[in-house]
């Protein structure tokens, strides 16, 4: 039954992916500006210019081009940056690994304050640990993740100068030899702790940057949740039947509540993706967020395609991964799909 | 005599803190071991809320403000709290209006039922919590225990259900159930059922009883006894063979007025508010609450 789920998600992202490459496909050429040109740079002679076009087929009609994009990516190969002159999947596998390192740990952080935050909120609801919550995550919702960036960075960086500010390790520390491009990961494998502190170190106040947001989102989204399931007769048959009343917060009225949630706790953990650009700015971080909007303002085609599906098949896999779990945790779902 | 399972005595509730309304004026009632009561009266008159103030439950919404006293099997609960909170699954349980919505959609028949046998035992382990669950559902007559104790609630008929809760509720052994409108969701048959369930088994373990119900005809078959509450008040306190007999006041003569009669003769006219229900509480003789008696 999950296999069917699985297969019908997959066949949609496919579609989807399709649509994305003609998409951005398109897009990124009809743009004004001369890639070539750009590329270049004003100094180039106009034969260089006509010699670069021509050799990345850039004077060929649009469908061709395409054709020849869908069938060099059919053997891997997502074309050649016009900057770097390197493989545009020799870029994304540099770069890749730094944001979803980010993106991932973000994510742990942002469910793990967000949910707690949410259920405690909804548990003391209308007092006073309940105002401090939802003040919290207020205040994670409606300031930018770049602005907590800056933030963190004065308060924890330079006013009281416990974490470092830029880049994924010190410059003394070596980097761990490449296995998963995750650091934490990386420098574990290696048998590495220290690196493994400093990568963590690192880490840290980027990735709480990013996670702020999506936390508020999430405390806001559970508390609302769970003050609805405190209405529902099956917490006050849990009430009258004696069940102590953290076995409630933590299980009898969080559960009903989290299937709801989340759904919006995958969408949110896909948007770290998007909003990880301004944080990876921010702290010098090397990611693919950054490599994206730098590639777009240079117009490097083959690096904005190559950069885009990227980021797309992180967000359809996550959702498909948000759509098997809540298929797994939601016994109503998964007990109708094994009907038929 | 021992001391009642149950003694509300001049219990008050006002609601709101700063638009207070006042919900029960002055409520007395006592069950003993082994006794089967009825708390009757319209929607609105108080009898859900007397019900959960007697399990501590609406005092932990924190919003109330509760006058007099209630004892639970020798606790003060009036005031809510740990102790009464404590009895809550042991010594007093509760039946719910419509069971399939009492039961947690989320989880297994299974869990919630460890979980109710583990308020009275916490170390018990799984296989033994299964096997005392599989003895209560097949006490209530579920065919199946094991297939239940693996549904959810929504996969089970309401009937089923309601036998689920009812052996839940019982699983403890508690020396008072209280039952609010069991089964009023439910149809007619099922209910007549479930209530002739409760009934016996309550009886064989001298569980005592507060049923708290609208529906007089239920009340005929079930109770020993029988309070009528008129608007946060107990207008009426008989044995039932006395208060179908011989109905003194004048809401309780309404209601009778009012129980649908299958031989014709359709519903009469019940007046909703009339100042003679306003009359003066009326005990029938052998009625009076135990802390009456004493000079």
């Amino acid at each position: 039954m999950i296999w069917k789920t699985l297969y019908s998600r997959l066949k949609a992202s496919l579609i989807v992916m399709i649509g994305i490459s003609i998409l951005i496909f398109a897009v990124a050429r009809v743009m004004p500006g001369d890639p070539a040109r750009i590329a270049l740079g004003a100094n180039a002679s106009a034969e260089q210019v006509a010699a670069l076009r021509a050799d990345r087929h850039l004077d060929d009609p649009l469908p061709l081009q395409y054709w020849e994009f869908v069938k060099a990516l059919s053997h891997g190969d997502l074309g050649k940056s016009l900057f770097t002159n390197r493989p545009v999947s020799t870029d994304i596998a540099q770069f890749l690994p730094a944001t979803l390192e980010l993106v991932v740990v973000s994510g742990l952080i942002m469910a793990l304050l967000g949910l707690p935050i949410g259920a405690i909120s909804a548990h003391f609801r209308g007092r006073a640990i309940d105002q401090i919550g939802r003040l919290v995550a207020l205040l994670g919702v409606c300031t930018p993740a770049f602005v907590w960036g800056v933030i963190l960075q004065l308060l924890l960086g330079y006013f009281w100068p416990i974490f470092p500010i830029q880049g994924r390790l010190m410059d003394a520390t070596p980097v761990p030899p490449t296995v998963t491009g995750f650091y934490l990961l990386d420098s574990l494998i290696a048998g590495e702790p220290g690196t493994f502190l400093d990568a963590l170190h690192h880490l840290i106040l980027p990735a709480v940057a990013l996670a702020l947001g999506g936390m508020g989102q999430v405390a806001r989204l559970t508390r609302s949740n769970m003050i609805e399931v405190y209405g529902k007769p099956y917490v006050e048959m849990a009430e009258a039947y004696g069940f102590r009343p953290w076995r409630i917060v933590s299980r009898y009225a969080f559960v009903p509540a989290f299937i709801p949630t989340l759904t919006i706790l995958g969408l949110e953990f896909a948007a770290l993706l998007g909003n990880a650009f301004l944080v990876e700015k921010v702290f010098g971080w090397p990611g693919l967020s950054r490599y994206g909007v730098d590639v777009i303002l240079r117009k490097d085609l083959d690096a904005i395609v190559g950069t885009v599906l990227i980021i797309a098949a992180a967000f359809l896999i996550m959702n498909i991964v948000v759509d098997l779990l809540v298929t797994l945790i939601n016994p109503r779902i998964r007990l109708s799909s094994r009907r038929d | 005599m021992t001391e009642p399972v149950l003694a509300i005595r001049d219990l008050e509730l006002t609601f709101g803190r700063w638009r207070r309304s006042k919900v029960l004026h002055g409520v007395s009632l006592h069950v003993r071991a082994g006794e089967k009561v009825a708390l009757v009266g319209e929607s609105g008159s108080g009898k859900s809320v007397t019900a959960r103030l007697a399990m501590g439950l609406l005092q932990e919404t924190g919003n109330v403000d509760v006058a007099g006293s209630i004892r639970v099997d020798g606790v003060e609960a009036a005031a809510g709290g740990r102790q009464i909170r404590r009895l809550r699954g042991r010594r007093v349980a509760m039946i719910f209006q419509d069971p399939t919505s009492a039961l947690n959609p989320a989880f297994r028949i299974r869990g919630q039922f460890r979980e109710v046998l583990r308020t009275a035992e916490p170390g018990l382990s799984d296989r033994e919590a299964d096997a005392r669950a599989e003895a209560a559902l097949a006490e209530v007559s579920i065919p199946d225990p094991a297939r239940a104790l693996n549904s959810y609630a929504f996969q089970l008929s309401g009937g089923m259900n309601q036998r689920v809760m009812i052996a839940m509720a019982l699983a403890n052994r508690p020396s008072l159930l209280i039952a609010d409108e069991p089964g009023t969701a439910l149809d007619v048959t099922v209910q007549a059922q479930t209530l002739e369930l409760m009934r016996d088994l309550a009886a064989t373990r001298g569980t005592a009883v507060l049923l708290i119900s609208h529906n007089l005809g239920v009340v005929r078959e079930f109770a020993d006894r029988v309070y009528v509450i008129y608007r946060g008040r107990i207008v009426e306190h008989a044995r039932t063979a006395q208060l179908f007999s011989d109905p003194r006041h004048p809401y309780t003569r309404a209601l009778l007025a009012a129980i649908p009669k299958i031989s014709g003769g359709g519903l009469p006219d019940l007046p909703e508010r009339s100042p003679d229900f306003e009359n003066p509480r009326i005990v029938h003789e052998g009625c009076a609450e135990p802390w009456e008696l004493r000079p």
